[in-house]
């Protein structure tokens, strides 16, 4: 009795990676801890954000490269914040170690091209990733509420659509 | 330096554990209303409950003040504010007004920042609304295509050099076209 209660606890303990409330968690508290201990801070909410940062990196690039003067964030003013490729090596290494790693097409990769330069020159009108958009409201900021409930009719409205192809 | 460092280590755990559970914000809500598939929306749901009640603590135990930018930005014209929105966070939080309004905010309400109708916030829905549809039909959020992309799916890759393009071409071309538009407005 005893120890099969144990063995469940380490199953739970070995497995705990694999859940994704425990990344949700793990990503709220980092971001926050980010944002308000390491002072990513001046615009607020900014702890964690796959377009800002990318954005605030690739301009720094380019500023260092041509002596432009494309905006950047205050807290990459100096060196850059590299959240999101180091977010690729994170998921590089994952996948190592897990034998994971393959390369392959699965689809059109002229059409994934035009999504993400479509969603990432809307996005940076709404502020932010999905990530950055639920930081900030729960931070409390009611314009950013627009593009969060934008989003999620976006959502609901692709995955209806979605439905109907299938059923087709 | 610290940001700099710490930036990477932070990118690095969430990016395993990313990995590990395929997590993936705009794939919860789609699998749960394709197929009742609650997974991923704990962790999208989990995720905005932690934020939420860390947030909170901060707020009450006054370690975080609200700030109150966009009061400041509905006093200026709405033709400056929506195009370069981040700029005029970054300049309107060293204003002195800006700071007195925020120290005066309450947080009674449940709003640090008040929501009101306007052009910005309209723009605001409509690319909100197309960051989801696009995304539902690219299969995934931007975080799941970072992951996907390492994975090696050169779909996911494709899909992260579009992304980098636009930043550049917003930096060059958009900014001037919509400043453009916004005169004769």
């Amino acid at each position: 009795m005893k120890s099969q209660f144990f063995r469940e606890c380490k199953a739970f303990v070995l497995n705990i990676n694999n859940l994704p409330i425990f990344f949700g968690i793990t990503l709220a508290i980092s971001a926050i801890f980010a944002e308000v201990v390491l002072k990513f801070s001046p615009p607020y909410s900014y702890g964690v954000c796959l377009i800002c940062h990318t954005m605030d990196t690739i301009n720094w690039i380019i500023n260092k490269l041509f002596n432009t003067e494309f905006y950047v964030q205050a807290p990459s003013r100096y060196l850059p914040l590299l959240t999101s490729f180091s977010i690729i090596a994170g998921a590089i290494i994952a996948s190592k170690i897990n034998k994971e790693f393959k390369i392959k097409v699965v689809s059109n990769i002229f059409l994934q091209f035009i999504f993400g330069f479509s969603v990432m020159s809307f996005a940076l009108f709404a502020m932010g990733c999905p990530i950055r958009l639920t930081l900030l409201v729960t931070y409390g900021d009611g314009m950013a509420l627009f593009s969060f409930i934008g989003l999620l009719l976006g959502i609901i409205t692709g995955s209806i659509i979605l439905k109907k192809w299938n059923s087709k | 330096m610290i940001r700099f460092i710490s930036s990477i280590f932070i990118g690095l755990g969430l990016g395993y554990l990313a990995q590990r559970s395929r997590m993936c914000f705009v794939g919860g809500i789609r699998d749960y209303l394709l197929v009742k598939d609650k997974v991923l929306f704990r962790g999208f749901v989990s995720f905005f409950i932690t934020a939420w009640i860390v947030y909170s603590i901060l707020f009450f135990s006054g370690v975080l003040k609200p700030n109150l930018y966009n009061d400041t930005i509905a006093k200026n014209n709405v033709s400056n504010t929506s195009i370069e929105n981040n700029n005029i966070q970054a300049d309107a939080t060293n204003n002195r007004e800006y700071q007195e309004a925020s120290s005066n905010s309450n947080i009674k309400n449940i709003f640090t920042v008040a929501p009101k109708l306007n052009l910005l916030s309209i723009v605001f829905l409509i690319s909100g609304f197309a960051v989801g549809i696009l995304s539902v039909f690219a299969n995934g959020c931007p975080l799941r295509q970072h992951v996907l992309a390492a994975q090696g799916n050169l779909d996911s890759v494709s899909y992260l050099f579009g992304f980098y393009i636009a930043i550049v071409i917003y930096d060059i071309f958009t900014v001037k076209i919509i400043l453009f538009i916004f005169k004769f407005i």
